[in-house]
């Protein structure tokens, strides 16, 4: 491994973004998609003596022929190396003639390998065996817990739900405009009046039943995914708050439901070009059930994600319960629950062992403030049945942002993630987030 | 009467109606054919499963599942 500039002092500075980093002299300049950055070089810099990548076989530079040259082009990147004067600098950071064309331009570090780091580790792991014996802790994961209980607690608060926040959902520009979302769930209350004028296509899955939600579970689901954020008399509940929403009830008023419907809904869902499908339902079986496995493959590759509550199966401490069905199929994202100081919630499930059966990602799913069936209108319940549309909203979010569908969102909520100090095998890749 | 999801491969999604067919004349009585997701729901025998599974085309055959949610009281749902 390589790190920037951290072995000359055997540590950065984490107080400043550059640390204690070395730099060359040179700068790199980054160059906006699809420009002309020969060209862009020169209108900005003066500079024509540039070694391009394109000039040498199968592109790879030999850096020793390139000693005379003002820059370095390595043109799949849209990335070059230069030796600029200050004025030069100054002109690619704030010409004219650079705007729209230079995405930035840094200096070049230098690079070393990392040093030797068992000591470092041992003395962490010191630091962590002293603080457990502090806390009073006994077990190997009073380290992490001791991490968790030092981070951040969310409240609601008169504008926003503690899980918006958390997610950064209530600071988002986004909105899910444009973007379907099925939720597939008991229905919903069609009477709710924070739905007023949003487009809303519902349908049951459920024989001899209207979509109508009888039961509250699927209203409070599709408030937190699609709800409003600025909702009068109340506090924003909803992720995604301009997104479409499409119904699909799956379960029955009693709360049951069976493949049948549900993969009959999936199939819609896919039909109906939905980038975002939220299943919070699921039976405690570790097997995964290759239907799912086929109807998640392939919602993937046409472009729709699928994302399924991890289950309420645990009891921890002690019993930490396991990932079910359908969140355990390979193709299907898994979500697990977290409360309002980002711990692991007490009934949410912990990975399996088998491909397919692990938390994928986390999200607020304890004391979740949403809609209701008329005329309770409002109410707070917990489960990963709560935390899963928080991260389709969030979904979403992203989708309308970066127009990526399938296995590329899939990748960018995991990206885009609050990493945290718990067990991967309960949160994945941690908190899900909104962009900016 | 057993309820199952049969699921179809690749190369069977165009002609999955034919598919359903085979499986008809196997003894399964089709409920839903899903041609977006290459799955045909339906009822078969109990012990009927094995013959759908010798049909071109289909990958498994799986009892269908039962899901469950908390009653609406339940503050963990």
């Amino acid at each position: 491994m390589i790190g920037a500039g951290t072995g000359m002092h055997g540590q950065g500075d984490p107080g400043s973004p550059m640390g204690h980093a070395q730099t060359t002299g040179r700068y790199v300049v980054v160059f906006e998609d699809g420009v002309d950055a020969a060209e862009t070089l020169n209108a900005t810099a003066g500079l024509s003596n540039v070694a391009d990548s394109r000039d040498f076989e199968e592109q790879k530079i030999d850096l020793e022929s390139t000693g005379g040259s003002d820059a370095t082009l390595f043109a799949e990147l849209g990335i070059a190396v230069v030796s600029v004067d200050p004025s030069q600098l100054g002109s690619m950071q704030t010409a004219e003639s650079a705007r729209g064309r230079i995405e930035a331009v840094a200096p070049e570090l230098i690079h070393h390998v990392l040093p030797e780091t068992a000591d470092y580790l041992h003395g962490y792991r010191d630091g962590v065996n002293d603080l457990a014996g502090r806390l009073g802790g006994e077990d190997d994961t009073a380290g992490a817990r001791a991490v968790t209980e030092a981070g951040p607690t969310f409240a609601d608060d008169d504008d926003f739900t503690w899980g918006l926040v958390a997610t950064r959902a209530a600071t988002s520009v986004k909105t899910g405009e444009g973007i379907r979302v099925a939720v597939l769930d008991t229905g919903f209350d069609a009477n709710h009046p924070d739905f007023v004028g949003r487009s809303i296509t519902a349908r049951s899955f459920i024989p001899g039943a209207s979509p109508q939600d009888g039961h509250g579970h699927g209203t409070h689901c599709i408030g937190t995914a699609c709800g409003p954020r600025t909702p009068s008399g109340s506090r924003g509940y909803g992720v995604a708050h301009e997104a479409e929403i499409f119904v699909g009830k799956v379960l029955s008023d009693e709360g049951s439901g069976s493949d049948e419907g549900i993969l009959a809904a999936i199939n819609w869902a896919v039909a109906n070009d939905c980038p975002v499908i939220s299943m919070s339902l699921g039976a405690d079986v570790a097997q995964p059930h290759p239907p799912y496995n086929t109807a998640g493959r392939r919602a993937l590759a046409a472009g729709c994600l699928i994302i399924a509550a991890a289950g309420n199966n645990a009891s921890r401490p002690g019993n930490p319960g396991f990932v079910g069905a359908p969140a355990n199929s390979p193709a299907i994202l898994a979500v697990g629950a977290l409360d309002s100081q980002l711990r692991i919630a007490s009934f949410s499930a912990r990975s399996l062992p088998g491909r397919g059966g692990q938390v994928d990602i986390a999200g607020p799913g304890v004391d979740v403030y949403s809609s209701w069936p008329m005329p309770q209108r409002y109410r707070s319940i917990s489960g990963t049945s709560m935390a899963t549309p928080h991260v389709a909203g969030l979904a979403a979010l992203w989708a309308q942002a970066s127009g990526r569908r399938g296995l590329e969102l899939w990748a960018t909520l995991v990206k885009e993630s609050r990493r945290l100090g718990l067990p991967a095998l309960d949160v994945g890749s941690g908190l899900a987030l909104a962009g900016a | 009467m057993v309820r199952v999801s049969v699921s179809v491969d690749d190369e069977h999604l165009a002609k999955i109606g034919s598919v359903a067919d085979q499986l008809s004349s196997q003894g399964l009585r089709v409920g839903q054919v899903l041609e977006g997701l290459g799955i045909i729901t339906g009822e078969v025998d109990e012990g009927g499963q094995e013959s759908l599974r010798g049909v071109a085309g289909v990958t498994s055959v799986d009892r269908q599942q039962d899901v469950r949610i908390a009653p609406p009281d339940s503050p963990v749902q």
